[in-house]
């Protein structure tokens, strides 16, 4: 279990984090939501040991997280972060193979699993393919790709493992945000822990076992997103006001319009 | 999905003649193949005409005892001028070459060099100041450590050298490439400027001149200059198995090398180590010379692909074919005079240089 206790984190003058205090549980798909510049990406950083929090601490199965070493680290965790550049010509299959870098499998192995997790994430045949010439959405999958490489079994020698999604739907488009959702839904039902920060409450709503709203460096609330996501929590956090509540429901009764997002949001 | 966005990247998709996989299966064998017969050629070539039969006779007389008469100037030629030339060459090549490669996937960027960012004129300047000021305090360093005292200086200039520019170009863990080529600029042209200044003071009969420092050459080479830089280079090839992997997360960033499990600081810190230790020994045994760093790793990335597992040992037996190459054509051209063999590293480095540039403008903007 991934244990977030009373965490602070200030940089340049300006409190991110202010005495935020969680749990994160294998077997759930834990969904961080808030509005831009609530600390959603600080607290991801904090939870996966890039960042050190200035107070407070972050245990991984009662130990300390700075007490990991990172090759320790990256056999229990994998993080997707929100961009990728690559200035050198890899090709697909070598970007999704960098994510057993560390595990000493073998190459023929390696091959196997890239393979395996590039058909997972919808991209199979495009293993030769060059990284550079793939569109956003692709990359970002192939991204994906390479993180589920590293976790490839959702509970290993270690015990359960970590999955880290940072935005992991912001390029994708609508089917594609749902098959990357199904893939941390099934990876947590499989045992692992998966942890994504979305923008989508439907999407969010839809799949999350666990919700933990954000505001302002805060907690705001956490818990189950049916409990969790409500008009005076999408007022206060969101700020959103009584008419976008409003046109909000009237596209959900709107007979014409019936889709998926549109149905599952509040 | 599948359209590309028009030169947006720096090597654009061409139908290879050959597949990747065959090329880096093949790259190994190919290049040994190649650096054996530049090496056998360097040994060959030169302008006195001790040929191909006269040095395998050489050989012949050497296993079966000593030579004697015409076999003892041929042995003279062979043994104490050629092959001790040759050897210099493969190990600088070699050494500018990985450090090439190195450096580039530590700025992310295919531009990176040694020799165009100061790192080279840094490690000339402080060859030369080591050289003056040895002059100057010659009772206090003991004769025995002499012959190190021009690696160990270059070396630290350009380990200076490295840590500077890394420090102007990176701020919070973003590495300007602008940034570090205008500091590069900056670093060259203040280090040449000391560095003719301390040549023009200097009445030293054996600070070589400034071409040497700028341009280059294998000329003179001698064993004392192959055992003086060999600790250096092969402290670099020792590394090799331990940073290919490293490199290739850090191609995704600090953030994700570190979540893939690899410490970027400690690597960061080797890779600048290292580098600059090959590179300052390869300018103090043979001086400055450009482009072999940045064509080397570019031509076999266009080949092979980008994964240092493969491409630093092969940058080092092609880097040391294309010098040892590039030496037998600075020597020959001109026959008897020498040319400085920058020149001709240039000639063919300068070309891929701009080819780089108009393939993609792009690597100078991040």
């Amino acid at each position: 279990m991934l244990v977030a206790r009373n965490l602070h984190y200030s940089a340049g003058g300006r409190q991110l984090l202010a005495d935020i205090s969680l749990e994160i549980r294998p077997g759930e798909l834990t969904v961080i939501v808030g509005p831009n510049g609530a600390g959603k990406s600080t607290l991801f950083s904090c939870l996966t040991g890039e960042r050190k929090p200035r107070s407070g601490t972050v245990t991984l199965n009662g130990r300390d997280l700075r007490r990991f070493s990172a090759p320790e680290l990256a056999a229990l965790r994998a993080v997707m972060a929100q961009s990728a550049l690559l200035s050198f010509p890899f090709t697909v299959q070598e970007v999704v193979e960098l994510g057993l870098a560390r595990a000493g499998t073998n190459s023929a192995r390696s091959r196997l699993i890239a393979e395996e997790a590039l058909h997972r994430v919808d991209l199979a045949g495009y293993g030769s393919r060059s990284y550079q010439t793939l569109s956003g959405g692709e990359r970002q999958r192939v991204q994906l790709a390479r993180v589920l490489c590293q976790v490839w079994r959702p509970v290993a020698g270690g015990g359960p493992r970590y999955l880290f999604l940072d935005e992991p739907t912001s390029s994708l488009d609508i089917r594609h945000q749902f098959d990357v959702l199904e893939i941390a839904a099934d990876f947590a039902k499989r045992g692992g822990a998966a942890i994504a920060i979305l923008h989508d409450l439907a999407i969010a709503r839809t799949y999350a076992d666990k919700l933990i709203v954000l505001e302002n460096g805060r907690l705001h609330s956490s818990g189950e997103p049916a409990i969790t996501l409500k008009a005076d929590m999408l007022k206060q956090v969101f700020r959103l006001s009584d008419a976008h509540l409003a046109r909000m429901a009237a596209s959900i009764s709107a007979p014409d319009h019936s889709s998926a997002v549109a149905t599952a949001r509040l | 999905m599948t359209e590309t966005v028009a030169g947006s990247e720096l090597y654009p998709p061409k139908r290879p003649l050959f597949g990747r996989a065959v090329l880096r299966r093949a790259a190994i064998p190919f290049l040994l193949t190649l650096l054996t017969l530049a090496i056998c050629a360097s040994v060959v070539i030169g302008p006195s005409d001790v040929t191909f039969p006269d040095v395998l006779a050489l050989l012949d007389a050497s296993l079966r005892g000593d030579p004697a008469g015409d076999g003892l100037r041929n042995a003279v030629i062979v043994y104490d001028i050629r092959l001790p030339r040759t050897l210099l060459g493969c190990l600088v090549g070699a050494g500018l070459a990985v450090s090439g490669a190195m450096m580039q996937g530590l700025f992310r960027n295919p531009l990176a060099d040694p020799g165009l960012i100061g790192v080279s004129s840094g490690a000339a300047l402080a060859a030369v100041a080591a050289i003056v000021l040895a002059g100057s305090f010659s009772l206090v360093i003991p004769s025995s450590l002499r012959p190190h005292l021009l690696p160990v200086a270059a070396f630290a200039g350009g380990l200076l050298t490295t840590i500077l520019l890394y420090a102007v170009a990176t701020r919070s863990a973003q590495t300007s490439i602008t940034a570090m080529l205008l500091a590069g600029i900056a670093l060259g042209a203040l280090s040449g400027a000391f560095t003719g200044f301390m040549i023009f003071r200097s009445t030293d009969d054996q600070l070589r001149d400034f071409t040497f420092w700028s341009m280059g050459s294998l000329g003179g080479a001698t064993w004392r200059e192959v055992i003086a830089i060999l600790p250096f280079i092969a402290l670099l090839f020792a590394a090799l198995p331990f940073v290919g992997n490293g490199l290739n997360a850090l191609l995704l960033g600090e953030t994700d090398a570190y979540h893939l499990g690899f410490d970027p600081q400690r690597l960061k810190r080797w890779i600048i180590v290292l580098t600059a230790a090959a590179t300052g020994s390869a300018v103090a045994a043979a001086g400055a010379i450009g482009f072999v760093g940045i064509v080397v790793p570019h031509m076999l990335r266009m080949a092979i692909g980008p994964d240092h597992r493969l491409l630093l040992p092969a940058c080092a037996l092609l880097g040391a074919a294309l010098l040892v190459g590039a030496d037998i054509l600075s020597r020959t051209i001109v026959a008897p005079a020498e040319l400085p063999i920058g020149i001709v590293t240039a000639i063919i480095g300068a070309p891929v240089f701009l080819s780089i540039l108009l393939r993609r403008r792009a690597v100078f903007d991040f």
